[in-house]
């Protein structure tokens, strides 16, 4: 029993085992805490997984709308008739309910433990160390540059993260390479684990709030600043700064882009700049958080391979190769494990 | 500074309503094809066929009907918050109604009941609002906790409002007003001490309504500073204040004067 149970462990997705084993671990830690008082469900992030997961829906929708099986709908029996029905919504759920479950898992969490690991905040380190690099605080560095346009421009960027990685996700799944999805989204989660880690471990509100009495020039920031000000302010995740997600995340992007789009290779690398840009100039972060960034990013992306190479259910199931736009025969997996996790290979 | 509970309300709204509409037309989807397999089918399968299109097509009604009320209730329950919010009660008490009878959730009942309770009619407000806290097994809003409390207290009744301004104060929104009767509830027993440490966080917020200038004039008198609380009283002629506020000021004058 004990060896079947194991052995259909071994032989079910990564993502699954995960997302019920932190959903477990989750659930044991609060009935037997006093946190099931006060728990707080974290819908951060993780709503914007819920857009394409409503754009699926609408298109399985429509497609059975407008499909017609005029030859073999009045052949099937109910039974096979409603199952073939349920079958694409099903499949949605079966292939983004895990990342769902994971990244609401993590977040709630994240957002019960928070200071509660770590009550100290390590904001004065921080800056410390960002004083140590750059003479000064960066944030203060850009008070020259600070222009009511430019507040509004770099405020859209920041805000664009959340649309960046649901953007990517849905468009590898529609195209239907379902193992760089897969990949992409473990990637993704990999990187949120480790830094939801590091939160709980560095615990730190930014130099906006930190150094709040310090700045000398408002950001003047005009409508558009202010409402997405509005949204960042309420459903932000606090103390949330070492590393910057909002960097470290689409710089995994472009390194997948890298390995499966490398025409976006380039225009990604331009967006992790600007994205760098906006977290300092809005204050958001430390330049050092920035910093580890480019360390998270690439350790989450070798991590997240190195697990999909090793585990039994990846290897099992041999991943068939995907016919994909032209342009992706040309991209050269850069990823040693590519060829084990289903990825297209250089012939 | 915005208010994070409105966001997440709003979000929760979003999500609601989406899975709601999704369902929606996911079963209006089942239906049309349900309906457009019919012809094809012959003999037992499509008597079980037109059964099971019929049942989902009334299913697909069912959740239509319910989705509009509901959605319907949760627009009106909006609008009429608005309204209450702006000083319009009989509009307000108009539009819960409405919500009330579109979906007769718990909130619309409190809201209603709560309206009800400041236009005066507390015979049919406080079975609204005991209805409503029912429903929710015995759990009660900051909105509803408030406004009863308020009524209590003008009832000249501060042991049945004094802990219900006391759970309201848990509500950022209500915590002001809350915490300013509950100082004038203290004072009223004699317990100024207690009033003053209630006050203490908002010393240096301008006096400009009754209840705050009894409740700091009070403070001022029982700290010995009688000029101080004079000041204060000299801002509010008893022309300008209420019935309820009127015996209190001139008790409180004379104080302040001996």
């Amino acid at each position: 029993m004990f060896r079947n149970l194991l052995s259909f462990l071994l032989r079910s997705r990564l993502e699954n085992i995960l997302a019920a084993g932190v959903s477990l671990s989750l659930l044991v830690l609060f009935l037997t805490t006093r946190l099931f008082h006060s728990f707080r469900f974290g819908m951060h992030d993780f709503i914007f997984i819920l857009l394409p997961i409503g754009i699926l829906g609408l298109k399985a929708l429509l497609g059975l709308l407008s499909s017609s099986e005029a030859g073999t709908e009045g052949d099937t029996g109910l039974g096979r008739f409603l199952i073939l029905f349920f079958q694409p919504f099903l499949k949605i759920f079966r292939d983004w309910f895990p990342f769902l479950l994971l990244s609401a898992c993590y977040y709630s969490l994240f957002s019960n433990l928070i200071l509660r690991v770590n009550p100290h905040t390590a904001d004065a380190v921080l800056a410390k160390i960002d004083a140590w690099i750059l003479g000064k605080q960066a944030a203060f560095l850009m008070e020259p540059w600070i222009h009511p346009w430019l507040t509004d421009f770099l405020s859209l960027v920041y805000f664009s993260f959340v649309l960046s990685l649901p953007g990517v996700a849905l468009y590898f799944y529609l195209v239907k390479e379902e193992k760089a999805f897969r990949r992409i989204m473990m990637g993704y989660l990999t990187l949120i684990l480790l830094g939801i880690t590091s939160y709980l471990l560095v615990p730190a509100v930014g130099p906006g709030q930190f150094f709040a009495d310090r700045f000398t020039r408002d950001l003047q920031g005009q409508a558009i600043s202010r409402g997405i000000g509005y949204i960042i302010q309420n459903a932000r995740v606090s103390h949330d700064c070492f590393p910057s997600l909002h960097v470290g995340i689409p710089l995994l992007l472009s390194l997948y882009m890298r390995d499966y789009r490398r025409k976006a290779f380039i225009p990604f690398l331009v967006y992790v700049g600007l994205m760098s840009c906006a977290t300092l100039y809005l204050r958001y972060h430390y330049f050092i958080d920035v910093l580890a960034a480019f360390i998270y990013a690439p350790a989450a992306y070798l991590l997240n391979d190195f697990l999909l190479a090793h585990w039994p259910g990846e290897q099992r199931s041999p991943v068939p190769v995907e016919p994909g736009p032209p342009e992706t025969s040309m991209a050269a997996p850069a990823s040693p494990v590519c060829g084990a996790t289903g990825e297209r290979s250089e012939p | 500074m915005p208010d994070i509970s409105e966001y997440q309300q709003a979000i929760q709204v979003i999500l609601g309503e989406s899975a709601k509409y999704f369902s929606l037309l996911v079963f209006a989807v089942l239906a049309f094809r349900l309906w457009r397999r019919l012809p094809r089918l012959d003999g037992g399968r499509r008597r079980t066929g037109l059964c099971l299109a019929g049942l989902v097509t009334l299913a697909t009604g069912a959740i239509g009907y319910f989705s509009l009320s509901h959605s319907l209730s949760l627009i009106y329950s909006h609008y009429g918050m608005r309204a209450f919010r702006a000083g319009n009660v009989a509009s307000a008490l108009v539009l819960f109604q409405k919500s009330s009878g579109y979906w007769r959730a718990a909130d619309a009942r409190g809201e209603v009941g709560a309206c009800l309770l400041l236009m005066g009619d507390p015979r049919e407000g406080l079975p609204l609002l005991k209805e409503a806290k029912a429903m929710r097994h015995g759990r009660s809003t900051s909105f509803e906790q408030f406004y009863q409390g308020v009524f209590w207290f003008f009832q000249e009744q501060p042991n049945k409002a004094a802990p219900l301004l006391e759970a309201a104060t848990d509500d950022l929104l209500y915590r002001w007003d809350a915490t300013k009767l509950l100082a004038a509830i203290h004072i009223e027993r004699n317990d100024p001490a207690t009033a003053a440490r209630f006050m203490d966080p908002y010393l240096g917020v301008d006096v400009k309504e009754s209840d705050q200038a009894y409740v700091m004039a009070s403070i001022e008198v029982w700290r010995g500073r009688k000029a101080e609380s004079r000041a204060l009283l000299e801002k509010f002629p008893q022309r300008d204040l209420s019935e309820f506020w009127k015996p209190r000021f001139e008790r409180l004058r004379i104080q302040a004067q001996d």
